[in-house]
C-alpha cells in the first residue's frame, strides 16, 4: 500500500515540476520580448510572444503576448491582419478591459479603411461593453501596458471612450 | 330615242306611285310591326314619321323605346334608317342607362330567348354618334360611342370608340360556333394604355388570355378560366403578371346572388424587386363579401410578408377583418365601414395585436395618383381620428398623415403591448406621419392618472437608487413630446408628476438602441429617505428632498451608463465628503471595479 502511495506521491511531483519548468520557460519568453521589444527589434519580439503562444498555451502571458499579435501588425501597418489579430482577441477575452483596447483598434482601423459599417459595429460593441456609474467622477480610467510596451490609458466617459497610447490620443469612439 | 325617254319617264312616275302608295300603307305597317317586336322584347315602341325610299330603305323618325313598365324614354333616335332589312343606322342615339339597367335586370332573360329565336342573318349595326346618360336622360355629361357592328355568317365583327373623359377605342373580331365564341381579338386602347385579349366561351366554359399595358404597368401572361355552373359561376384561375410579379386569383360567386363569393387572391413579388426600400414579399389576401338587405359586406383576411423588416420593424402582418361594407358615393368618393379589424404583427420578436372597431373611411380620389383618405375608429375604449394622403405616381408610394388617439385605455392597450405591461391610464395623443423609403411619426402624448409598476426601466431605476418604491408609480401625469423617424425614437420635454416625485428631461434611442437622455428629478422626503444614499444626503444637506437631482444615461438601451450631473445638490454633497469616501461610495455603486487593473508586472511580466 505504501508503495503506491510513494509512486503517486512521485508521479504528482513530477507533474508539478512540469508545469514549473514551463512557467519559468515562460518567464524568459516574455523577459526576452519585452527587452527585445524595448531595443525596437520588433520583429525578434513578435516571434517570442508568438513562442509563448505555442509551448505555453497556459501562461498568464498569453493575454499579452495574443494582444501583442494584433499591435505588431497595427504597428506594421498590415489592417487587414491586425483586424483578425484583434477580432480573435477580443473573441477569445470579452470580458477583459483589453478587448476594449482591442475594440477600440478595430474601431480606428475601420476608420482608416473608411468603412462606416464596421465602425458603427464596433461603436455598438464599445457602447454595451460594460455598465457604468459615475456619481462623483465624471470618467474611469484602465492602464495597460502592452508586450511593445506601449503604454494604454482607457478612459471611460458616460458617452464616449477615449484611447491614449503613450500619452497621445488613439481614438475616441462617441456613442 | 323618244322610245327610251318614254319608257324611263313611265318607269319615274311608276317608281312614285309606289313610293307614294308604299309611304301610305308603310305607317300602318310599320306600326303592327313595332308593336309585335314590342310585345316580344317587353318595350313601347313609338316613332313620329316614317318614309320608305326605293327600293329597301325605310327610315324612321323622331324614335322612342319605352320599357314596358317604364315611366321614361330609356332610348331616344332622331333617325333609323332600316336598308335591306338588314343595314340598321341609327342616328344621335341616346341611351338612359338607369332605365335600361333596370329594364335589362327585368327582362334579360326573355329578351336573350327571344333573341335566339329570330332567322340568323347577315346583320350591320351603326351607331356612330350615340350618348349614353350614366345618370339619367339629359342629366350630367353623357358618355358619347360609336358602334360599328356586323355579322356575316358566323363571322362577328365591331368596333368604335367610347368616350368617358377618356377616349378609348375598341375593336373585336370573332367567330360564332354552334352555342359557342370564338375570340380572336378584343383590343382596347386610348393612346396611353393599351389591352389585348382572346379567347373562347364554350358550353360553361370562358377562357381567355391577353396583355395589358397601363399607363407605366404591364400586366402579361393573363390566363384565365371561368366554368359556369348549375348554382355557381366559378373562376378557376386567373393568372397574370404585374411588371414580372405573379398575380392568382380563385373564386367563386352564386349564380342567384353574384355579390355573393369568395376569392383567394395572392400576389407573389420576384426577388430582384425586393429590396430594403420595397421589402413586401408576398400578399394573401381572403375576401367573402355577402349580399344582405343591409347591404353588401365582406369579411376576410390578408397577410403580408416582408423579406426586410425596414422601418416598420416586422417581416410579417395578418389583418382580419369583418363585416366591411363599401359605398359608392360617386366616381371620385367612396366610403368604407368595418365593423372590426384586427391587425397581428411582431416587433423584435414580441407579438403585437391592434383591434380597431367601427372604423369609417372616407377615400377621395379625385386625381388617379392622389388618394385623401379620412379616418375614424374606436380603439381600446379610446378613439382614433385621422387624415392620410397617399402619393402613388412613382414607388415607393408617399403618405402623409395626420391623426390623433382620445383616452386610450392603457389597461387594454397593454393585454397587446408588453412594453405597456401593468401600465394603467387613458393615454391621448396626436401624431403627424410621413412614410416614403422611411417613416417619420412626430406628435405630442400625454396620460392622466397613470399608474406604472415593475416596468425593466423602473425595476433598474429603483435597484440603482436603491429605492424600492420606484417600481410602483401612482397618480402620474404623463406629458412629452414624441419623434420616430426611422429606428429612432425620442421623447422630449417629457414630464412626469407624481405624488413622490417630478422628473423632466428627454429620453433618445438611435437606430441602434443606443440612448442619450438627461433628466432632472425632485424626490420626496419620504422616497429620499429609502435610499441608504438619500438618508446620507439628508443627514448632509438641510432640505435636500427640494433640490433636483440631474442626471444623465448613454450607452445601450439594456445596459445604460448613469452620471450624476453637477447641481447644486451635488455640490452641497461633496463639500461634506471626503474624495476617498466619494471613491467608496463610487466603487459600491460600480458593479464591476476596475481601477487600475494592470497586466503582470514588469520585472517577470508586463505592467
Amino acid at each position: 500500500m505504501k508503495w503506491y502511495v510513494i509512486i503517486l506521491l512521485l508521479s504528482l511531483q513530477g507533474c508539478f515540476w512540469a508545469t514549473c519548468v514551463k512557467a519559468s520557460e515562460a518567464d524568459l519568453e516574455w523577459k526576452e520580448a519585452i527587452g527585445l521589444a524595448k531595443q525596437g527589434e520588433n520583429d525578434f519580439a513578435f516571434m517570442d510572444f508568438l513562442t509563448i503562444l505555442d509551448d505555453c498555451p497556459n501562461s498568464r502571458y498569453c493575454l499579452a503576448a495574443e494582444f501583442a499579435q494584433g499591435e505588431y501588425y497595427f504597428l506594421q501597418n498590415n489592417l487587414p491582419m491586425a483586424s483578425d489579430a484583434f477580432k480573435s482577441f477580443y473573441a477569445k477575452y470579452p470580458r477583459h478591459e483589453e478587448a476594449l483596447i482591442a475594440l477600440a483598434y478595430l474601431f480606428q482601423i475601420a476608420k482608416i479603411q473608411k468603412s462606416p459599417n464596421d465602425m458603427k459595429e464596433y461603436r455598438n460593441k464599445a457602447a454595451s461593453f460594460r455598465q457604468l456609474t459615475f456619481i462623483f467622477n465624471d470618467k474611469k480610467i484602465f492602464k495597460f501596458l502592452s508586450g511593445f510596451q506601449r503604454k494604454h490609458k482607457l478612459v471611460y466617459y458616460i458617452n464616449k471612450i477615449e484611447l491614449y497610447v503613450n500619452g497621445k490620443l488613439f481614438t475616441e469612439i462617441p456613442f | 330615242m323618244k322610245y327610251a325617254i318614254l319608257i324611263l319617264l313611265i318607269i319615274s312616275a311608276m317608281v312614285a306611285i309606289f313610293s307614294f302608295k308604299g309611304n301610305r300603307w308603310l305607317s300602318r305597317y310599320a306600326l303592327s310591326f313595332a308593336d309585335v317586336i314590342a310585345q316580344q322584347s317587353q318595350t313601347k315602341i313609338s316613332f313620329g314619321k316614317v318614309h320608305y325610299l326605293f327600293p329597301t330603305t325605310i327610315i324612321f323618325k323622331n324614335v322612342n323605346v319605352l320599357s314596358a313598365d317604364g315611366k321614361g324614354p330609356m332610348l331616344q333616335a332622331s333617325r333609323v334608317t332600316v336598308g335591306s332589312f338588314n343595314n340598321i343606322v341609327i342616328g344621335d342615339m341616346a341611351i338612359d342607362f338607369p332605365v335600361l339597367k333596370n329594364y335589362l335586370t327585368l327582362h334579360g332573360k326573355k329578351i336573350y330567348a327571344w333573341a335566339k329565336t329570330l332567322p340568323q342573318k347577315n346583320i350591320r349595326l351603326l351607331v356612330p354618334n350615340g350618348r349614353l346618360y350614366p345618370t339619367g336622360l339629359t342629366k350630367g355629361n353623357p358618355v358619347t360611342f360609336k358602334i360599328d357592328f356586323s355579322l356575316n355568317q358566323n363571322y362577328l365583327s365591331a368596333h368604335g370608340f367610347w368616350d368617358d373623359k377618356d377616349k378609348f377605342n375598341y375593336k373585336l373580331y370573332g367567330n360564332i360556333r354552334g352555342s359557342g365564341f370564338d375570340l380572336d381579338k378584343l383590343t382596347l386602347e386610348n393612346g396611353r394604355s393599351s389591352m389585348d385579349l382572346w379567347g373562347s366561351w364554350h358550353d360553361n366554359n370562358i377562357d381567355w388570355k391577353g396583355f395589358i399595358f397601363y399607363n407605366k404597368f404591364y400586366i402579361l401572361d393573363i390566363d384565365g378560366h371561368l366554368k359556369i355552373q348549375e348554382k355557381d359561376i366559378v373562376l378557376e384561375r386567373l393568372f397574370f403578371s404585374v411588371d414580372g410579379d405573379d398575380v392568382g386569383i380563385r373564386g367563386r360567386c352564386s349564380k342567384q346572388n353574384l355579390f355573393q363569393c369568395d376569392a383567394d387572391i395572392t400576389y407573389r413579388r420576384q426577388a430582384q424587386h425586393i429590396n430594403a426600400q420595397q421589402p413586401l414579399k408576398n400578399i394573401n389576401l381572403h375576401l367573402h363579401a355577402q349580399n344582405s338587405p343591409q347591404g353588401l359586406s365582406f369579411k376576410g383576411w390578408a397577410d403580408f410578408d416582408r423579406i426586410y423588416a425596414g422601418w416598420a420593424d416586422f417581416n410579417h402582418m395578418h389583418v382580419d377583418f369583418e363585416d366591411l361594407k363599401i359605398l359608392i358615393i360617386n366616381d371620385n368618393f367612396l366610403k368604407l365601414k368595418i365593423k372590426q379589424m384586427q391587425s397581428l404583427f411582431s416587433i423584435h420578436g414580441n407579438e403585437h395585436k391592434v383591434l380597431l372597431e367601427d372604423l369609417l373611411a372616407s377615400i377621395h380620389f379625385a386625381d388617379p395618383y392622389q388618394k385623401a383618405i379620412a379616418l375614424s375608429s374606436d380603439m381600446y375604449a379610446g378613439h382614433l381620428y385621422g387624415r392620410i394622403f397617399l402619393n402613388t405616381s412613382s414607388l415607393p408610394w408617399q403618405i402623409k398623415g395626420q391623426g390623433k388617439f382620445e383616452e386610450i385605455d392603457m389597461d387594454l392597450l397593454s393585454n397587446n403591448f408588453s412594453s405597456f405591461k401593468q401600465c394603467h391610464g387613458r393615454l391621448s395623443s396626436n401624431f403627424n406621419l410621413q412614410v416614403s423609403t422611411d417613416i417619420k411619426l412626430t406628435g405630442n402624448l400625454a396620460l392622466q392618472n397613470g399608474d406604472f409598476r415593475n416596468s425593466d426601466f423602473q425595476e433598474w431605476l429603483a435597484k440603482i437608487l436603491q429605492m424600492p418604491s420606484l417600481d410602483h408609480v401612482s397618480n402620474a401625469d404623463l406629458s412629452s413630446h414624441f419623434k420616430i423617424i426611422g429606428k429612432s425614437k425620442m421623447l422630449d420635454d417629457l414630464k412626469l408628476n407624481t405624488d413622490d416625485f417630478d422628473f423632466s428631461g428627454f429620453f433618445h434611442i438611435d437606430a441602434d438602441d443606443l440612448v442619450s437622455s438627461q433628466g432632472s428629478v425632485r424626490f420626496s422626503k419620504e422616497l429620499l429617505s429609502e435610499s441608504p444614499i438619500g438618508r446620507k444626503i439628508i443627514g448632509l444637506v438641510r432640505g435636500a428632498w427640494t433640490l433636483p437631482f440631474e442626471f444623465r444615461l448613454s450607452g445601450n438601451l439594456y445596459r445604460m451608463n448613469f452620471q450624476w450631473n453637477k447641481s447644486p445638490l451635488k455640490d452641497k454633497v461633496r463639500q461634506h465628503l471626503f474624495s476617498f469616501f466619494e471613491r467608496i461610495i463610487e466603487q459600491r455603486m460600480d458593479a464591476h471595479p476596475y481601477y487600475n487593473v494592470t497586466t503582470p508586472n514588469e520585472s517577470v511580466s508586463p505592467g
